[in-house]
């Protein structure tokens, strides 16, 4: 139906709906709804489709959004070496979701989502870090920033998952381990690319109670961060 | 200043190493960027949790930000893509949230506004995430033909094709609820 309308009256339509059209291509668009069924049809879609919107309202946005958002953010440097990584591209494309959280799910043995749950994470045993970073207690509203000079780790804890982004500003892979203590199964090792951005979501019951032990190490097994988190229901 | 320059010259100076500047970025789209996100995913958590994401995701990749587009075009295109991504991982089923509607007509209309815009709300979440997702740009923050091509990454025929599909979907969806809008 679509190739059957001009794009010249594809735009009087949506001129029509924004309310910016003049007289004379109202009456164009008139006329040439009334001589064409697949016109009117379009035109009166795109006005209900208007007005089914004009219907919603807006969301206040969460308060304190825009500090957590800003809180979460990768420190300067690491920033910078992203955008270094990053300069060649074409343009920005998301990157389609990785199948982390199944096969997190699998790995675990966990049951699917525990709704409702309230986890409290708190950062402990500062000092364990190598580079010197201290980790700093977060709760659900708030993000845990760590890593190393040029690996940036944000942590947070999202309904019922720990949400762990990755920013690596290296030339060569890191190896990204979990070590959860409240199971025996070993979670897999992640790898972040060289200079890649990426995303692991650990989901966590109420029963997942304890430390989870998060360390990132080089191809040689230095060790370029090591945190340890409470985890708490 | 006109509001694109502003948002040209933000990202210039958080591209100068200035967190602040990126900071009004933030502010400035935090509520069309949540409520974008809400409209496709349909439950604020998620809506606040790909909203922060984007935000994010904006940031790290600043350096890639075309300025011949428009800066919420580009955040719209973050956005979208982020709460598509998780709606993919999330329960295919989730109902929409009842929001209160503030209104200063009676109490019989305000209930009447209420109902329509939560089985509007209702009718929006059968649309497809896609479908959805291009109603809410076109109608609800009104970008164009071109922004919209730039924020699905298709050309500009292909938008007009699938904004025309999705308008169809849409009534079709209305008049199974029998939903009316006055004339």
């Amino acid at each position: 139906m679509t190739e059957h309308i001009s794009d010249d009256i594809a735009l009087l339509i949506e001129a029509d709906v924004d309310g910016l059209i003049t007289e004379a291509q109202a009456r164009e668009l008139a006329q040439a709804a009334a001589a064409d069924p697949a016109i009117a049809t379009a035109l009166a879609d795109a006005r209900l489709a208007e007005q089914f919107m004009a219907t919603q309202t807006d969301l206040p946005v969460p308060e304190g959004f825009a500090d957590r958002v800003m809180a979460a953010l990768p420190e300067r440097a690491v920033w910078e070496a992203a955008a270094r990584t990053s300069s060649d591209a074409r343009h920005y494309a998301v990157r389609p979701a990785r199948p982390t959280r199944s096969r997190w799910t699998l790995g675990l043995g966990f049951a699917a989502i525990a709704a409702c749950v309230l986890v409290v994470v708190m950062v402990i045993a500062p000092g364990t870090n190598p580079d010197g970073i201290q980790a700093t207690m977060i709760t659900p509203d708030r993000a845990l920033t760590t890593g190393s000079e040029d690996v940036s780790i944000s942590i947070r804890q999202v309904a019922d998952e720990i949400v762990v982004h990755v920013i690596s500003g290296r030339s060569e892979p890191v190896q990204l381990a979990f070590d959860p203590s409240w199971t025996s199964t070993p979670v897999p090792v992640e790898i972040v690319a060289a200079g890649a951005t990426d995303e692991y979501r650990l989901p966590v019951r109420p029963s997942d109670s304890g430390s989870l032990i998060l360390t990132g190490t080089t191809p040689d097994g230095e060790v370029l961060f090591r945190n340890e988190l409470q985890v708490q229901p | 200043m006109h509001d694109d320059e502003q948002d040209r010259l933000m990202v210039e100076q958080t591209l100068n190493g200035d967190r602040n500047a990126f900071g009004g970025l933030v502010r400035k789209y935090e509520r069309p960027v949540y409520n974008a996100a809400y409209r496709i995913l349909g439950n604020p958590p998620d809506a606040e949790d790909a909203a922060q994401t984007a935000f994010a995701k904006a940031f790290e990749n600043l350096g890639m930000y075309r300025p011949e587009y428009r800066f919420y075009s580009w955040m719209y295109r973050i956005a979208v893509n982020e709460a598509l991504n998780l709606r993919k991982k999330r329960r295919p089923s989730q109902d929409i949230d009842v929001v209160p509607v503030e209104s200063d007509s009676s109490p019989e209309l305000a209930l009447h506004e209420q109902e329509q815009e939560e089985r509007v709300g209702k009718a929006m979440m059968d649309l497809s995430p896609e479908d959805r997702a291009l109603i809410l740009l076109r109608h609800y923050q009104d970008l164009s033909y071109r922004d919209l091509a730039f924020v699905f990454e298709v050309p500009e025929k292909t938008i007009k094709s699938r904004l025309f599909t999705a308008r169809s979907r849409l009534r079709v969806i209305c008049e199974s609820q029998q939903i009316r809008f006055e004339a």
